[in-house]
């Protein structure tokens, strides 16, 4: 079952000469569970793709259709609360907000749609990320694969439909990186969470079921590895 | 262009340009990161350059105002007093050309005056006149000097002011004072042992008269030896030389006069050409005299004033000590006071109230401009510590990042300094141009207040600017350098946990912890109440405590400044509205007495009341005089009260004699309802009455005034520091008579004084006879008051009121000053003898003010000069005062008008360089957050729930500043009006509402305009981009 569906889908940065055009015609589908890997060049339209299916940005031509619903047909509040269920986004450096403890960073988007917290979900995820013992932290406590978990965690608190991260990797360690990254597959096996991945990573794009490969703003090639 | 040259260029084209450029290139990086730092935030630069430039202005525009109030304030004393700075009393010519020699350049103005010696008055004329009359020449200005006349503005030594005739010319010709006009002296023993009095005149002194004086020389015994007295004391010394000390000088012990009058010349006859002014600054009378003038004591003196250049006190000092060594009383004295106007005073630090008020501006400006530069200098640099952590990763030194700091103070202090004292003297000038009346009635009329710009005031302005700019940037120049680069490279935010949040989360063990019992909100009231945005705001504000703190105090101070400023301006029109109200509600006033008791009415109490028994020409004239004054052009309704003093006797009921006690410790009461007691008595016009009926206060049976009738004033103004007001002291609906009464004389007595309690002298109430010219009360006569009284008038009380309605001529609070006060119809009085006669005995201190209100449009000087024309033309009374109260209350309103436009001025550019600082804190603050919007939007936050969110912030901030400025405006308000309660009375403390309702808006404005500005920023920065947010 096809859970995101991509059709020509265009960003136009800017007006007249100076108009850069980050997407053109871009058309994908990713079907519930699938592991979705984006590479591409600097410039390439990655990040666009993926700020525009989270429903961060608005694209100037094109629909993005999550669970069949066109995501651009709401308006700008409703845009907020399609973020907060049914999208997790997790960026190269974190976006954790700097006030809030890890706890509440993790349950903001649950705690903004003022639906309680699963307790068993919460602690289990504190587990499974290593952060036990690091509740009570503010980020700036934390090193950059904490905070990275952190940023995982609120992406998946919410069990959203899709997972988007953009290059999670980008700015740790091997070792922090193969740990982010496991987690981010486990997500994807044992809960069937589907992912889509921008990586500039060999490795990260060869353990994905799929890897979309972007040449500017448009799909060059499309691949399955398994 | 030689070849040499060109091939040398040729050879190695660019090195010496690499070269050059590497040696620039370091300094050149960090000032164009400044440069381009500042430029990146424009806004926030331009609102420090704007705090600065206010800040800057304020300085220089509170020096600039004191310098020209204080040379406005120099202005009237070298015009009432001279340029002088030191006097040389009983100088010479050798002297004099020491002076001119040790002083040469700087010897600027001299003038000398000679003192041709002193006649005495005889020991009847010493009463009045004091001990001698002293003769000095009018004061020359010597052309020798280097500036000698050159400002020809103001004298040297002043001449005395002409009010009749002229100034002396020539010899034989003589002005004296107003207090010899009309005197005519008389022959005998003087009060010196053996010195018969020396001034005889052909009558009555006027202009005209001829005035014969034989001067000596006063000598003075003092333990030096005697020694000449010039021009001065009329002071009988009270002490006298008994003997000889063991070390030769003269024994001097308190006793009789111990002044000589020697070197006695021959007598002279002078003209008396005019009548000037007294000088008060010199006690004793002196006659003037043309500088030609010979004669007099065969020892004359010369006294000499000069002015110079001197710079400094020091200077000065050794000048005079070069030329007349010793100093002290009898070497030399100076104008302190124009020496301390000119910056010469003697003791520096000494400042004056003005300098006191000036000093205590100053700080408060600079302790503001350092709070808000120096936070805005924070901000800029915790907003670039990633900038110089990278920089220091690349090798900065600490140095150099200080610099940086530094070289943006200069560059902002360049901006704002030059254009805040262009602002501070532009606003002053403005300020002064509009406050000009106000001034001029606070310095002196004669002396217009001008803007004058020191080149001293500039300096300081500009070095007090600059040194708060290097204070302010220091602290956070020096966090620069530490920033250290490992943060930098971390990325870190400046957000560390308040010890207070650090101890919270330190309990929380559980993941469960930070949320609620049901886990659907976190924890904490502010999520019960307002959710994740009030939740997320409440938190933010307790990680940034201090910066949250910096924008709440910028907050209280504003509302305190406007609060205070509206309450002090406030408190000003009161303060004026009593004083102008304590004058009555007409606009001038003429006050008259008999013309034989002028001038000694109430001195000499010997003559008998009978004596008056024909009645007194200033009532009896009263209603002749206020039918002319009514007549007036320019006069639209006029009045007369007649006031004096009697012996009346309240019947019982009249008085309720606790509340009296209660209400004065000072006014003696009857001991019980009918006792004794002096009264001032009023006796008004016709029509006045009739305003009482008008009014309400007597009934319209009672309105006629040829019935002989009373108004009891049962009320007194009661203020003695903690409580004031009206106290009442006679029932309201008290009704019964007062008894005027007449007591006998005795053959040697004064008037009789009948008593106000019970004595045992007499078992009951008495009356006391002095007896004539004994000062003591030993040997008073003392006889119960009924054996005193010779004729009695009973007066029916119809009324007891404690305001007599605004057609009364008298204030209330002027008629609640004694107790009793009695208003009667003066024609009624006037037809009853015996009631006149009380009036009139005893103190015989009868007076009668005309009040006029003015016409539309009517020049209130020339119209009081044709009242006191009018009084003038009425035979037998002679005029006491006058009193230009409309004029009194155009000063009263342009002073206050002037102190409120300074206060306002200064409260509004304190609080816009308060507000610049919310401005700074609070977008700055916000825009550093860019990063943390996006992450919550990216999260989920919708736009509602960001405005609450915001929404909160600002509310608490507002919340906070507006209750500390009220708070503490309200401290100020209590002591100000505790301060002003001692001297004005009828003052309520009150919540201002009004003004803090001001101020909340300003509170609330400015935080709008704070955060709509960041938001707009903040927005303007695509979600996508500051997401990223990794730009430097």
């Amino acid at each position: 079952m096809d859970i995101l569906q991509i059709e020509h889908l265009t960003k136009t940065y800017g007006s007249g000469d100076t108009a850069v055009t980050a997407l053109s015609d871009v058309s994908l589908t990713v079907a519930a569970g699938e592991f979705v890997a984006i590479i591409g060049s600097s410039g390439s339209g990655k990040s666009t793709l993926l700020h525009l299916i989270g429903g961060v940005d608005r694209p100037t031509s094109g629909t993005v259709r999550l669970n069949g619903e066109d995501v651009f047909r709401r308006s700008d509040e409703e845009l907020a609360v399609f973020r907060r269920r049914e999208v997790g986004l997790v960026y190269q450096f974190y976006n954790l907000v700097p006030v809030l403890d890890v706890v509440e960073n993790m349950c903001l988007p649950v705690l903004m749609d003022g639906r309680p917290v699963n307790e068993a979900r919460l602690t289990d995820m504190l587990r499974v990320l290593g952060l036990e013992g690091r509740e009570h932290h503010l980020p700036n406590q934390l090193s950059g694969g904490q905070q990275q978990r952190v940023a995982i965690g609120r992406a998946l608190m919410n069990a959203p439909a899709v997972v988007l991260a953009d290059e999670p990797t980008g700015n740790l360690d091997s070792r922090n990186s193969a740990e982010i990254m496991g987690l981010l597959r486990r997500s994807n096996r044992e809960l069937g969470q589907t992912l889509i991945v921008i990586t500039h990573d060999e490795d990260v794009a060869l353990s994905a079921d799929r890897v979309v490969a972007l040449e500017d703003g448009r799909v060059a090639s499309d691949t399955r590895t398994r | 262009m030689t070849p040499r040259g060109s091939g040398t260029r040729g050879a190695r084209p660019g090195e010496k340009d690499l070269a050059t450029r590497a040696r620039h290139l370091p300094r050149n990086v960090f000032a164009s990161f400044t440069l381009r730092s500042l430029a990146a935030n424009r806004v926030r630069s331009a609102v420090t350059v704007a705090g600065i430039a206010l800040a800057t202005g304020l300085l220089m525009a509170v020096l600039v105002s004191v310098t020209s109030l204080q040379n406005g304030l120099a202005n009237q004393g070298r015009k009432s007093d001279g340029v002088w700075q030191v006097a040389f009393p009983n100088t010479d010519e050798a002297e004099l050309q020491r002076l001119r020699e040790a002083a040469g350049d700087r010897l600027d103005r001299l003038a000398t005056q000679r003192d041709l010696g002193s006649a005495a008055f005889s020991e009847e004329g010493a009463e009045r006149n004091g001990t001698f009359l002293t003769v000095v020449a009018l004061p020359e200005e010597q052309g020798d000097t280097s500036r000698a006349m050159g400002d020809d503005a103001y004298d040297v030594i002043n001449e005395p002011e002409v009010v009749e005739g002229r100034l002396p010319e020539a010899p034989g010709e003589i002005a004296v004072t107003t207090s010899l006009l009309d005197e005519e002296p008389t022959p005998g023993a003087s009060e010196l042992p053996g010195v018969e009095a020396g001034i005889a005149s052909d009558g009555p002194i006027q202009v005209g008269s001829r005035l014969t004086l034989t001067l000596g020389r006063r000598y003075s015994p003092s333990t030096s030896g005697t020694s000449p007295v010039s021009t001065g004391s009329s002071e009988t010394y009270e002490s006298v030389v008994t003997g000889t000390n063991p070390d030769g000088t003269p024994r001097v012990e308190p006793g009789d006069i111990a002044e000589t009058l020697e070197a006695v010349g021959d007598p002279r006859t002078y003209t008396v050409v005019g009548v000037v002014s007294p000088d008060w600054s010199v006690p004793g009378y002196l006659a003037y005299v043309s500088p030609d003038e010979t004669g007099g004591s065969t020892e004359p003196l010369m006294n000499a004033r000069f002015s110079t250049t001197c710079t400094s006190r020091a200077d000065l000092d050794a000048l005079v000590e070069s030329v007349r060594p010793g100093g002290g009383e009898s070497g030399y004295y100076v104008n302190e006071g124009l020496l301390t106007y000119e910056g010469l005073g003697r003791d520096r630090f000494a400042l004056d109230t003005v300098g006191m008020f000036a000093a205590t501006l100053a700080v408060t400006i600079v302790a503001a401009a350092v709070s808000l530069i120096s936070n805005s200098f924070a901000i800029s640099v915790s907003e670039r510590t990633r900038q110089f952590g990278l920089l220091s990763s690349l090798g900065a030194s600490k140095r150099q990042l200080r610099r940086t700091v530094l070289l943006e103070a200069a560059v902002l202090g360049v901006a704002g300094v030059p254009l805040g004292m262009l602002l501070g003297v532009a606003g002053a000038a403005v300020a002064f141009t509009v406050t000009g009346d106000g001034w001029a009635s606070m310095v002196g009329t004669e002396t217009a207040v001008t803007l004058v710009v020191r080149p001293w005031c500039v300096l300081l302005t500009a070095v007090l600017a600059c040194a708060t700019l290097l204070v302010s940037a220091a602290v956070p120049a020096v966090r620069a350098g530490r920033v250290p680069a490992v943060d930098a490279i971390r990325q870190a935010q400046d957000v560390r946990p308040s010890r207070r949040l650090r101890r919270v989360f330190s309990r929380r063990r559980h993941a469960m912890d930070d949320l609620s019992a049901d886990g659907r909100r976190p924890r904490g009231l502010a999520a019960l109440v307002g959710g994740v945005p009030a939740f997320l705001a409440r938190r933010t504000l307790a990680v940034s405590a201090s910066k949250s703190r910096v924008a709440v105090l910028s907050l209280a101070v504003s509302v305190t400044l406007l609060v205070t400023a509206g309450v002090v301006g406030d408190l000003l029109s009161a303060g004026l509205d009593v004083s102008t109200d304590s004058m009555g509600p007409y606009d001038l006033r003429v006050v008259v007495a008999d013309a034989a008791e002028e001038g000694q009415a109430g001195a000499d109490g010997g003559s008998s009341g009978a004596a008056a028994a024909g009645g007194s020409p200033a009532l009896s004239a009263a209603d002749d005089l206020l039918a002319r004054i009514s007549g007036i052009d320019g006069v639209s309704a006029a009045a007369y009260v007649g006031e004096g003093t009697a012996t009346v006797r309240l019947s019982k009921g009249l008085l309720d004699r606790d509340a009296l006690a209660d209400a004065s410790d000072s006014t003696t009461a009857p001991v019980d309802g009918s006792g004794y007691a002096t009264a001032s008595v009023m006796c008004v016009d016709d029509d006045t009455w009739y305003s009482l009926a008008d009014s309400g206060v007597i009934g319209l049976a009672d309105a006629d005034p040829s019935e002989l009738q009373a108004v009891l004033v049962g009320a007194l103004d009661v203020n003695d520091g903690q409580r004031y007001g009206v106290r009442r002291v006679s029932p309201a609906d008290a009704a019964g008579t007062a008894e005027l009464l007449v007591l006998s004389p005795r053959e040697g007595y004064g008037d009789p004084v009948a008593s106000y309690d019970h004595t045992d002298a007499v078992d009951g109430y008495a009356a006391y006879y002095t007896p004539t010219g004994a000062e003591d009360t030993d040997s008073q006569l003392i006889v119960p008051v009924e054996d005193a009284v010779a004729r009695s008038t009973s007066v029916p009380v119809v009324a007891v009121a404690d305001d007599l309605g605004d057609g009364f001529p008298l204030s209330a609070s002027s008629l609640r000053v004694n107790f009793p006060t009695l208003v009667m119809p003066a024609s009624a009085v006037r037809e009853t003898p015996d009631a006149l006669q009380a009036l009139l005995d005893s103190y015989r201190n009868l007076w009668v003010e005309y009040d006029a209100r003015l016409a539309e449009g009517a020049a209130d000087a020339k119209v009081l000069g044709a009242m006191e024309d009018a009084v003038g033309d009425t035979g037998g009374v002679s005029l006491l005062r006058s009193d230009n109260i409309a004029a009194l209350a155009r000063d009263a309103r342009a002073r206050s008008f002037t102190a409120q436009v300074f206060l306002y001025c200064f409260a509004a550019i304190m609080t816009a360089i308060s507000v610049a600082n919310v401005f700074n804190t609070i977008a700055s603050g916000m825009m550093l957050r860019t990063r943390e919007f996006a992450a919550l939007r990216s999260a989920g936050m919708g736009g509602r729930s960001f405005r609450l969110m915001m929404l909160v912030e600002c509310a608490d901030y507002a919340v906070r500043g507006l209750l500390i400025g009220a708070a503490l405006s309200l401290l100020v308000e209590l002591f100000l009006n505790r301060a002003m309660a001692i001297s004005v009375s009828g003052l309520a403390f009150e919540v201002p509402w009004g003004h803090i309702a001001l101020a909340f808006a300003v509170v609330v404005a400015a935080l709008a305009a704070s955060v709509s500005y960041a938001l707009h920023k903040t927005h303007a920065m695509n979600l996508v981009e500051a997401l990223r947010a990794d730009a430097l």
